[in-house]
């Protein structure tokens, strides 16, 4: 039976938001002082309402033919993730998310002050970034790895995918992530990723 | 002898967890434990029969997916689940009972399942499990307290088995949706479960933490049902507890605290149920204290009356308030969501929730303001309403343990509110007056007050759920009633012990500086016992008193509080910039200044015609910032922060506009279409054309094709706008497109999202892609030929 691990942040100040990065999601190429005023009032809200949560667990892998990639809990084709994972026998599958406050929060401030709520959403996606990376990092410490994380939605890793994968982790009762019909997952901010191990 | 009798005489063991044991008998990964009540009954009741023979009262059924939003054949399930479950039964004092787990599936708004939807799911195992003979109903792994609500009314409404609830705590003592223990108690004694507790997720020793809370705040049984101890990474270092042993040691510790229900949950077997149950052989559960605390509660907090008084804000209640008159009529929610985030900004502990006016629809609008409401505000709610009907739709779906405002001593009031209260929870405010009127006399007004705490208990409503407010007249027609009304709250808390609120503004109406006689007389009600007041909290000299009173009665430790209150600086956080001399209108809207704009407006319009306001200042302003944005200069943000500011400053303009001429320059339907509820783009929007002078019909998120046709058809408006986030949706918007084309083929429909692009639009037979608020402004203005 294959383990399923979880894991938190004690202190969300651990992980650093990557402030140039929000505001790439804002499509901004350089700042200025309204909108940094904001994303500070978003970075300290943010750090004190969101619970960093991820679930994971290790499989084999095995590559067949016709660019079919075969885990313990699932067979999927893609050739971009075929390539992703070249070389490598294993692979850690997480799910991680911020947790439902901060969609609240983005939904408050979406009734009541949009320009808020634009910028709220570009931290938010900065820090589940960062809380992935620091997942990335935990889980690879002394490991060879692909070169990068790879999420269903990738190249032409179908969406679909991200059924099998969050059905595995068990993510709804470890980490209370639901994925709607139309695959989009609750809380907003969450990610599902593949590692490849070599 | 039934479950509750064994529950009040001794401890009541429950099983331990099933899907490990399962898969080791051969359940594969991906296939649903469920559907082994039909292929593999032997094995299910092996199971339970082993957690019999381990010495556990009860054990759940095989059913924690049942239900229709997961499985198919949920009827057939839990009938052979019971069955099976019963098979094992060998002794009696031996029980099952119904296992209900979460849909899987969040409820709106933060997700897609309507509130109803999810009764009528939870119903549909409900009527199954008591058709097949089950003993009590449990209702467990619980992270949402708006579906354990939905769980528990399935329960009460088709069903008079005794219902347990559980629910699941991370290490930092809350659920996944971000709720206390405190509140998650308050709601489940609300809804009056006989039992309740935690389960899952942590392991004992972790979850043990949280259990002297849970003792604490309860009157009723407590259930203990942890993990084995899954191991779990911190801070790189891995931690788990998981062996019977250690399982053992914590249980007691448990017990010892005063939980009453023990069992397991994933990862115990048997083995770990039969430790337990052996080394308490014998033992006594501690006595349950009853505690006689009046609570209400929001979907995250509880508001505990106490030492400090609870603070209402009244705001939101259309009487003397000609804006949020308008803006009921009109169903200006934002409105209303202002006025709670402003009072909330100010320190209240409690909103109260009126929107009686009689040219609405009072059901209809109050169940939409709580909705609203709840979904971005954390404070407990009041549902402030004379009629019941209104009442009881907002009790339905208030998530959480609301104030009800409320009951008086009248036979008819009382008849039709108790039960209300009853079935869905709550403390209520109780008023004394009754067929007779008002009492002259402070006893006059202890005794209707008596008469309905009586009548209360004979609904097995508990004294602590009244809160007696004597009413306060006005002083300048009544100078006797102050003093009786201060008299009556002394009384009632000595005769009764009940919680006292009084509505303290009217007293001074009629009067001139009414803040001084409200707040003095506030210190005086203070003095005398008064436990929640309904107030301004805008209002500087209520303030005053709260915080000093609290700082005089040694209830805010060090004065921290009155400090903080004392030193507030009332300058607003989001304008960084210094206010220049001269500065113009279009300018403080380019820069995002919304106090400078709000006084420049108001400067204005003492001699501009307001449209002149409009076409001149405001929506040139808007035309540079949308010019900057689509050039490069300035981004999403300023956008929006300039929308905002055109905003304040057309509020003040609109005052001034007879209503005839306010009428919008043309409309446009927007919506994100079905299966997508993501909205910020569409928001940005709906901002930005609402500035420019276009009425936006925003029919929100997840909307139907239907949907948006029939508002095509009732608003006769031929421009739409649709939104979506996911490959997965754009086929919802090329249906929706398909069915408005077809109607009529002069609809034009501009789409955008994340997902979208030119060709993607083209695909779909969509009239134009739109990559940002502004292109979809001028593609408005160009279809209304301007």
């Amino acid at each position: 039976m294959t383990e399923i691990r979880t894991m938190y942040m004690v202190n969300n100040l651990d992980l650093k938001i990557n402030r140039k990065e929000a505001m790439r999601y804002l499509r901004i190429a350089k700042s200025d002082s309204i909108t940094d005023v904001l994303a500070n009032e978003c970075i300290k809200e943010i750090y004190q309402i969101a619970s960093p949560k991820a679930v994971y667990l290790e499989s084999e892998i095995e590559f067949l033919d016709d660019d079919m990639v075969k885990f313990d809990f699932m067979t999927v084709k893609s050739h971009s993730l075929t390539v992703n994972l070249k070389r490598c026998k294993r692979a850690i599958v997480f799910s991680a998310t911020l947790g439902i406050e901060v969609d609240r929060a983005i939904e408050k401030y979406s009734k009541i002050l949009q320009s808020k709520a634009a910028v709220y959403h570009a931290v938010g996606s900065a820090l589940i970034e960062a809380f992935c990376n620091y997942v990335d990092d935990a889980l690879t410490e002394n490991v060879r790895k692909s070169t990068r994380r790879f999420s269903p939605g990738y190249g032409d890793l179908p969406l679909e995918c991200q059924r099998d994968i969050l059905k595995a982790l068990d993510a709804e009762r470890k980490i209370g992530i639901i994925l709607s019909d139309s695959l989009l997952m609750s809380p907003s901010k969450s990610v599902t990723a593949i590692i490849g191990i070599k | 002898m039934d479950v509750l009798s064994k529950l009040e005489k001794g401890f009541l063991f429950f099983d331990g967890g099933m899907g490990t044991l399962l898969q080791e008998r051969g359940l594969s990964m991906g296939e649903s434990p469920e559907e082994w009540n039909i292929t593999h009954p032997e094995q299910i009741t092996a199971i339970h029969r082993a957690y019999f023979e381990a010495g556990a009262n009860v054990v759940t059924t095989n059913t924690f997916g049942a239900n229709p939003l997961k499985i198919k054949n949920v009827e057939d399930i839990v009938c052979r689940a019971v069955q099976n479950a019963k098979n094992a039964i060998f002794d009696k004092e031996q029980y099952v009972a119904l296992d209900i787990g979460p849909t899987g599936k969040l409820l709106k708004p933060l997700g897609e399942l309507d509130f109803e939807d999810a009764v009528k799911s939870f119903a549909t195992t409900v009527k199954a499990g008591v058709k097949a003979g089950c003993d009590l109903i449990i209702i467990e792994t619980m992270n949402d307290p708006y579906e354990l609500k939905a769980a528990i009314l399935a329960a009460k409404e088709n069903s008079s088995l005794p219902i347990f609830a559980t629910f699941v705590l991370d290490e930092k003592g809350k659920t996944m949706t971000g709720c206390d223990v405190d509140a998650m108690v308050a709601l489940l004694e609300g809804l009056g479960v006989s039992a309740l507790g935690v389960n899952c997720s942590l392991g004992a020793d972790k979850l043990k933490k949280f259990v002297p809370r849970l003792v604490e705040r309860a009157s009723i049984p407590v259930i203990v049902n942890p993990n084995a101890g899954m191991p779990c990474v911190c801070e790189g270092k891995t931690c788990f507890d998981s062996t019977p042993d250690q399982f053992l040691s914590n249980m007691l510790e448990i017990a010892n605290m005063g939980a009453r229900v023990l069992g397991g949950c994933c990862g115990t077997t048997p083995e770990y149920i039969k430790g337990v149950v052996d080394a308490l052989k014998g033992k006594s559960p501690k006595k349950i204290e009853k505690k006689h605390l009046t609570v209400v509660s929001s979907y995250t907090s509880a508001c505990t009356l106490g030492e400090k008084v609870a603070l209402i804000g009244e705001r939101i209640n259309p009487t003397g308030k000609p804006k949020l008159k308008t803006a009921l009529r009109e169903n200006n929610i934002s409105y209303l969501i202002s006025e709670a985030i402003g009072q909330e900004e100010k320190g209240v502990d409690m909103l109260d929730v009126n929107v009686g006016l009689p040219e609405i629809d009072e059901k209809a609008m109050l169940v939409n303001a709580v909705k609203e409401l709840q979904g971005v505000t954390s404070l407990p709610l009041q549902l402030d309403s004379s009629d019941p009907v209104a009442l009881e739709a907002s009790m339905r779906i208030y998530n959480g343990k609301p104030l009800i405002n409320s009951v008086n001593g009248k036979e008819e009031s009382m008849s039709s509110i108790f039960p209300l209260l009853k079935k869905y929870g709550g403390a209520l405010i109780a008023l004394t007056i009754d067929e007779n009127g008002i009492p002259a006399t402070a006893e006059g007004r202890c005794e209707i007050a008596r008469k309905i705490v009586d009548r209360a208990l004979e609904y097995g409503i508990d004294k602590k759920d009244i809160i007696v407010d004597p009413l306060c007249l006005t002083v300048s027609s009544d100078g006797t009633a102050p003093r009786v009304t201060l008299d009556s709250i002394r009384l009632i808390k000595e005769r009764l012990g009940v919680k006292t609120s009084l509505g303290v503004s009217n007293v001074s109406f009629g009067l001139p500086k009414r803040d001084f006689v409200t707040s003095t007389f506030f210190s005086l009600a203070l003095q005398n016992g008064l436990d929640a007041v309904i107030m301004n909290p805008y209002s500087d000299e209520m303030m005053k008193i709260y915080y000093s009173y609290n700082a005089l009665m040694g209830i805010d430790d060090a004065c921290e509080k009155y400090i903080a209150f004392a030193s507030n600086d009332i300058t607003t956080t989001t304008d960084s910039q210094k206010i220049e001399k001269n500065m113009t209108l279009k300018e403080a809207i380019i820069k995002g200044l919304k106090s400078e704009a709000k006084e420049l407006t108001k400067a204005l319009i003492i001699d501009t015609p307001p449209l002149e306001i409009v076409n001149n200042h405001i929506i040139p302003a808007l035309d540079t910032v949308g010019d900057n944005y689509e050039k490069g200069i300035s981004f999403l943000p300023q956008l929006l922060m300039s929308a905002e500011t055109a905003n304040v400053a057309f509020e003040v303009v609109k005052e001034q506009i007879p209503s005839s001429d306010a009428k919008g320059k043309g409309g446009f339907i927007i919506a994100t279409v079905k299966g997508d509820i993501h909205d910020i783009g569409k928001n940005i929007v709906k901002v930005i054309l609402q500035n420019y002078g276009y009425s936006v019909h925003d029919l929100g998120k997840d909307v139907s094709p239907e949907a948006i046709l029939d508002e095509v058809k009732k608003t006769g408006i031929r421009l739409v706008g649709l939104s979506a986030l996911m490959t997965t949706t754009v086929p919802s918007m090329e249906k929706t497109i398909q069915l408005l084309k077809e109607y009529d083929s002069n609809i034009k429909v501009v789409v955008g999202g994340a997902v979208l692009t030119e060709e993607y639009a083209k695909m779909i037979n969509a009239d134009k892609y739109a990559k940002d608020a502004m292109e979809t402004v001028r593609y408005t203005q160009a279809f209304y030929g301007e």
